[in-house]
């Protein structure tokens, strides 16, 4: 994006406020995520109802967002990197939404996970899912600085979040098959785990977002070319 | 489509006003049945560029054009003025009908040219008032003074006198700018579908109606050719920073 200014100040003024939004909401989400990761980890299941209740704030952002989006489109036309802003803010808006839906099911398991006994490989659960949370805020900066080659280190990170996700699945059901009583707490954490992967897969998706708003490139289906 | 022999062609064009250059040394291709804009901000030089197809420019006093232009392979100093003119019409901002009837305002450049006679004159002024959406509002009043219709009429009888001649090319100068909303809407559907047999070329303010219409998009600013391509890829993702600045609304 240029570092000029609209001579339009309502474009200009409208697309201000939709970076704040959108980063409004993804402090939020980001905020979300770490919350259901330390309830899980200090079993405060208190803490982990108010984010499930939380939630409604992270939908409130998105219609807000999707609403200035339209707006933006039918009064003000933005072409070239303007229209990709507000073509990614519609799409980025979806994965933060998501991403919030999955702190909220995270947050869920966690009073499952503090009544039961603890199962060895949840150790790995916390490692994991800062390494996630790397991800969103490092795709939150690419998205910020508009810099591509960052948020092509965060896809880059996306396939070992994957591989993770099932070595600690297969880890789980190792110990579940060898102690029945860890089943329920072993299936929280399969929840617990796949939904940090999903959140990584969202991080992606607003990554590649990052690419085409930068560069004009759609990187999402290279196979599909 | 874009593999074929360009029906214009520019090399290294320059243009003078006296001391003011108004075209710095601008090279494009033209692609033949498809409609092209030109935009950027007023003196870029736009106008200028589509007067160079038809010699317009000629008739300004201390104008000074260098460089190549062709139609259709052609020199335009080889072909003759009159077949130049012929072969390249043009449409203006404000609808410039002959003080005449509405059938002689058609069939004034047949006329001219003495491509046809008598009743082959009605079938001209039919075919080209019907091409234009207009045969059906004015078949029962074709000896009316012409200057009696609309607005919007009015631009539609210019461009069925520019294509009664059968030109291989439109020129459109601000078309719809004298025009409101819907009738621009209207103008430009027309323009589309003129596009499917002659070769347009239209200087506009309005970088939503280049947008809307053209298929291929020219940006010029201070007299230079900044970048040209397919109408979506200059709006989505422009390759030159003056012509992001420019669609974004940044220019200044």
């Amino acid at each position: 994006m240029s570092a000029k200014n609209h001579i339009s100040a309502a474009l200009e003024q409208e697309l201000a406020f939709l970076k704040t939004q959108i980063l409004d909401m993804a402090d939020l989400v980001g905020t979300q995520v770490a919350g259901a990761v330390a309830a899980m980890v200090s079993g405060a299941v208190e803490s982990a109802k108010a984010l499930v209740a939380n939630d409604r704030r992270v939908n409130r952002a998105e219609l807000a967002i999707d609403e200035r989006c339209i707006r933006i489109l039918a009064l003000q036309q933005p072409a070239a990197s303007d229209l990709r802003f507000v073509a990614s803010a519609l799409k980025i808006v979806t994965d933060l939404e998501r991403i919030g839906d999955l702190a909220a099911k995270m947050a869920e398991q966690v009073p499952v996970l503090s009544s039961a006994p603890t199962l060895g490989a949840s150790r790995s659960l916390p490692a994991m899912a800062a390494e996630v949370q790397r991800m969103l805020r490092d795709v939150l900066d690419a998205f910020v600085e508009v810099d591509p080659a960052k948020a092509e280190t965060v896809i880059a990170v996306d396939p070992r979040v994957g591989a993770a996700t099932r070595h600690l699945i297969e880890r789980i059901e190792t110990e579940m098959m060898r102690d029945p009583t860890l089943v329920r707490p072993g299936v929280a954490m399969i929840f617990f785990a796949t939904h940090i992967e999903r959140i990584a897969a969202h991080a992606t998706n607003v990554a590649e977002m990052v690419i085409y708003l930068a560069r004009g490139q759609d990187v999402r289906h290279p196979h599909l070319d | 489509m874009r593999d074929a022999a360009p029906k214009l062609k520019i090399v290294n064009l320059n243009v003078h006003y006296g001391d003011f250059w108004a075209l710095r040394n601008v090279t494009a291709e033209i692609a033949e049945h498809r409609l092209t804009s030109l935009i950027g901000p007023s003196g870029c030089g736009k106008s200028t560029l589509l007067r160079t197809f038809n010699r317009l420019n000629d008739l300004i006093p201390r104008c000074r054009v260098e460089g190549r232009v062709e139609l259709d392979g052609r020199a335009l100093e080889e072909v003759e003025l009159t077949t130049l003119r012929r072969r390249v019409g043009m449409v203006f901002q404000r609808p410039n009908a002959f003080p005449l009837s509405i059938l002689e305002n058609v069939v004034y450049g047949p006329a001219v040219h003495r491509m046809a006679r008598g009743p082959d004159m009605l079938a001209i002024a039919e075919r080209c008032l019907t091409a234009v959406g207009l045969w059906d509002e004015v078949k029962d009043r074709l000896t009316a003074d012409a200057l009696s219709l609309s607005l919007e009429q009015l631009q539609r009888l210019c461009i069925a006198r520019a294509i009664a001649v059968e030109p291989d090319v439109l020129l459109m100068d601000e078309p719809c700018s004298a025009l409101d909303p819907i009738s621009t809407l209207r103008i430009e559907t027309l323009m589309r579908e003129l596009s499917r047999r002659y070769t347009v070329l239209v200087v506009t303010h309005n970088m939503q109606q280049a947008a809307r219409i053209s298929d291929e998009t020219g940006f010029l600013l201070l007299g230079e050719l900044i970048e040209m391509g397919p109408t979506a890829g200059l709006f989505t993702r422009p390759r030159d920073r003056r012509t992001e600045d420019y669609v974004t609304g940044r220019y200044g």
